[in-house]
């Protein structure tokens, strides 16, 4: 956090000389940045863009579930065969209302483009909010038109990258923008693996004998 | 007697699964088997007035198990430090044992044509160390001992918790040794 913030501040990359250390002597950071959390409505949201919200009525919010933490970790047999396909979660009464049942293929929609993924239902989440596993890349071949399969599940085809940006490190609207989810009546992208025995070829594999 | 069993504290356990993958890991788990599973239970109630546990479901290593006294090869026993094993070389893969077990925790290898389960990791037990869904378990929510030893930890941790907030799976004559830690301010046992 603190290079990006030398980096937002001087325009330099800071590594030149350690990851951490100014180019030039700055002053403390709340000098230039609220040094508080503070709330700001979404760019896109009920608030901001009500006419967007009428066509695209649920909030996707993503982020990260603890076993695919950071380096994803997809290639693991053993934790794929718990979680082998991407999760849409959504609020039972919000599923009734577009006749979606746990376990449909389910078409995400932003004004960006569309994804799938799978139905679980759980009241953990406010009706009118979604979420879903940041990215996903399943199994498919890296030729076209699939390419490894990157848009299929990826929420990264959903998110609003015009601004506003974060002022302290330049990011765009990753989480709280607007969707719409109905079902996907072709269910799972075809040929991806979901099966526990699907996960074979990355078992381990005893060397030498 | 001795009955090496475990006490798992369900205010603990964050169901991060580590301890699935362990299990897996250790005894060579096939994919699409859980000799070690983790159910989340819950979340019950309305957003946002919600409450949740995660329950390990595994071999329960019963005081009087029915999957010993169904099998007609003696393949499943009960040894002498309660851990209930079953003899590869001695199954013939009827799986009489998965049907009389009331917590389904048994699993037929195809390709071997017997019977596996939890072995409560004997081999690593025998050398004096803890399974290894307990070794892998980052919230400590697991201990391992012999629970009809009042000064194990395991004994220790369930007196310790009070009558009231200490549980075990449903019991249908069975007597499952394994005990379960949650209190009221946690969430409502809904596992018997």
């Amino acid at each position: 956090m603190e290079s990006l913030l030398i980096l937002g501040r001087t325009g330099m990359v800071p590594g030149m000389v350690a990851l951490t250390l100014s180019p030039i002597p700055l002053p403390p950071a709340p000098k230039d940045y609220d040094p508080l959390p503070y709330y700001m409505e979404p760019g896109e949201s009920p608030y901001s863009t009500p006419d967007i919200a009428k066509q695209y009525p649920l909030i996707l919010t993503s982020g990260r579930i603890p076993y695919y933490h950071h380096g994803t970790l997809r290639n693991i047999p053993w934790l794929r065969e718990m979680y082998p396909v991407p999760l849409l979660e959504i609020n039972p009464d919000t599923a009734k209302t577009v006749g979606l049942n746990e376990g449909d293929w389910a078409w995400i929609e932003s004004p960006r483009g569309k994804i799938r993924g799978k139905v679980h239902l759980t009241e953990g989440l406010h009706p009118k909010v979604v979420f879903m596993e940041r990215f996903w890349y399943p199994e498919l071949p890296g030729t076209d038109p699939s390419l490894y399969g990157w848009r299929e599940s990826n929420v990264n085809i959903l998110t609003k990258n015009d601004p506003p940006y974060n002022p302290e490190v330049g990011t765009y609207t990753l989480r709280g923008f607007q969707v719409k989810v109905y079902k996907a009546p072709e269910g799972a992208p075809a040929g991806i693996w979901q099966k526990p025995e699907d996960f074979k070829p990355w078992l381990p594999q005893v060397q030498g004998g | 007697m001795v009955q090496k069993a475990m006490a798992i504290d369900l205010d603990r356990c964050i169901g991060c699964f580590s301890c699935i993958v362990a299990c897996k890991q250790e005894n060579n788990v096939r994919l699409g088997s859980y000799w070690n599973k983790v159910l989340s239970v819950g979340p019950v109630g309305k957003f946002p007035d919600l409450e949740q546990y995660y329950l390990p479901v595994l071999c329960q290593h019963c005081e009087n198990p029915q999957c010993v006294a169904v099998c007609p090869t003696g393949a499943s026993q009960k040894r002498a430090d309660g851990i209930v094993l079953i003899d590869k070389d001695k199954c013939i893969g009827c799986r009489y044992c998965t049907m009389a077990c009331p917590y389904g925790v048994r699993y037929f290898n195809e390709e071997q044509g017997v019977v596996e389960k939890c072995t409560m990791c004997a081999h690593l037990v025998e050398s004096g160390q803890d399974p290894a869904c307990v070794k892998a378990c980052c919230a400590k929510a697991r201990i391992f001992g012999d629970i009809s030893d009042p000064n194990s930890k395991a004994s220790q941790l369930i007196r310790a918790a009070g009558s009231s907030s200490v549980h075990a799976l449903v019991d249908v004559g069975n007597h499952p040794a394994f005990r379960y830690i949650l209190h009221r301010k946690t969430a409502i046992w809904r596992s018997s």
